[in-house]
């Protein structure tokens, strides 16, 4: 098929030369501002505004981030300027493939794109042949939780003390009693939700996720294990087998995630279960990872991962957990390494 | 006249992970003395909702004076080995798109493009479902 080459020489050229302008101007003026300032004395006399005692060394930090902030931005841009995107790819491809260690080599490039997932085999199962970690705990929503519940009511506390100061005083201020009512609410739902947590922490325990082969591959099946402990009564607990893709994009100085589940199976799914101390409910289950559906994947801003969700439901309104369990999923054939020649 | 480039890739251009396959490419309607340089490569790159990732598993650049051939733009075959991963994927939120670029610099300074897409391994295309704990509208706001 012979095609008419697409021009890209116009706006692209003009979008490069503006980088590179803006990056050069601030690179300039960290350097012209640095040599002003460490050599204004010199040229000066004592009445100089850089005789600023501490302030002075404040200035130079600001300076010299101007000078390396614009000086990389520009060594980049006009590196992006002179070569090509499959070129940069090409040299970074040759430098990660000199820099790695022989034994590295062979295993980062006979599945490019796929994560090595090293942390997900260097766990042996009790039932089965590997543990796989939990990739968040929830410790974190608790300090969040316990944070914003101390932060907030301790502010609103501090409001309803002016209030009723002020009214002591006899300077009643009926509005600002009235706008504490929302601060009140909000107080309230902090600390349900503070609860709440806490009780999700402390009465259900420990969930354990063993599977019999690491990596997986697609249209392979598997068997899992999962352990769940705890002193509470269920609604419901359910584990999911779950691929989903997720992105992300710089938008101005805003980073932005996107998650979208691509596969969802039920492979467990009790209801409803009581948990006892010293008592956890044990289920062991064989599945499959379907044929004909995408591998795990990993790039700089992509990635399709496979992963176990474990989900319970507590009852009476407790709200729910969720645990997930990355998994690595290679594809069926892997027989063959990869090199490219011409001729 | 915008320079012409062409790239033949053999078969159907849908490859099993670790063929070997021979590609060609040919540049036409522009001065032997015109060319700064050639590019040829073959990549993977995303395309979607997030940045776009590419990576490079062949490169070759070729400039007037450092190859065997004096006029760069006579056909040129190049035999690869495709790679087993990542295979070609459209997906909801990114793809997954396998191609033979050409990248073709004159000494004017201008610079043309051409690529011909092709498909590595036989995935079928994904579609947003609900998640676990999701309900309904989290499609709808996919879509």
């Amino acid at each position: 098929m012979k095609k008419q080459g697409s021009r890209t020489t116009s706006a692209r050229r003009v979008g490069q030369w503006g980088e590179t302008a803006f990056f050069a101007a601030w690179f300039l003026l960290g350097l012209s501002s640095l040599i002003y300032l460490l050599f204004a004395p010199t040229f000066f006399d004592e009445q100089t505004p850089w005789q600023l005692g501490g302030g002075r060394w404040l200035v130079l930090l600001v300076v010299t981030s101007f000078i390396l902030l614009g000086g990389r931005g520009l060594a980049v841009s006009l590196l992006q300027m002179r070569t090509s995107r499959e070129r940069r790819s090409a040299l970074a491809h040759n430098a990660a493939k000199l820099a790695a260690l022989p034994e590295h080599d062979d295993d980062a490039t006979a599945l490019p794109g796929i994560p090595r997932g090293i942390n997900l085999t260097n766990s042996p199962g009790i039932r089965l042949a590997y543990r796989l970690p939990m990739s968040h705990s929830g410790a974190w929503e608790m300090l969040a939780a316990t944070s914003f519940c101390l932060v907030w009511n301790a502010l609103t506390l501090f409001l309803i003390r002016e209030v009723w100061v002020g009214y002591r005083q006899g300077q009643p201020t009926p509005l600002a009693a009235v706008a504490i009512l929302p601060f009140m609410a909000i107080g309230v739902w902090a600390i349900r939700f503070f609860i709440l947590q806490l009780v999700r922490q402390t009465r259900v325990g420990p969930t354990l996720v063993e599977i019999s082969d690491q990596p997986l591959q697609t249209g392979q099946p598997f068997t899992c294990y999962v352990s769940q402990s705890g002193s509470v009564r269920l609604q419901e607990l359910a584990v999911h087998l779950v691929c989903e893709e997720e992105t992300t994009c710089h938008q101005g100085t805003d980073i932005r995630f996107d998650r979208q589940v691509v596969y969802n199976e039920t492979i467990i799914e009790r209801r409803p279960v009581e948990l006892r101390s010293g008592q956890p409910l044990e289920v062991e289950t064989a599945s499959r990872i379907p044929a004909g559906m995408m591998h795990s994947f990993h790039s700089p801003h992509n990635a399709i991962t496979w992963k176990l969700v474990v989900r319970g439901t507590l009852e009476r309104g407790g709200g729910t957990f969720e645990h997930p369990f990355p998994m690595v999923v290679i594809p069926e054939t892997n027989s063959v390494t990869a090199h490219g020649s011409a001729h | 006249m915008d320079p012409l480039i062409s790239i033949s890739l053999p078969g159907r251009r849908s490859y099993r992970p670790g063929q070997e396959i021979v590609w060609h490419y040919q540049i036409d309607a522009v001065a032997p003395d015109a060319v700064a340089a050639i590019e040829a490569s073959v990549l993977w790159y995303t395309i979607g909702k997030g940045e776009s990732d590419l990576s490079v598993v062949v490169f070759e650049r070729r400039v007037p004076g450092q190859t065997e051939v004096s006029d760069l733009r006579e056909m040129r075959s190049m035999r690869l080995r495709l790679p087993l991963t990542p295979l070609s994927y459209d997906g909801v939120l990114l793809k997954i798109r396998w191609c033979a670029r050409v990248r073709l610099f004159l000494k004017s300074g201008r610079e043309f493009l051409e690529e011909q897409v092709f498909r590595l391994g036989n995935v079928r295309t994904a579609r947003a479902v609900v998640g676990p704990g999701q309900d309904l509208t989290s499609l709808a706001d996919t879509a």
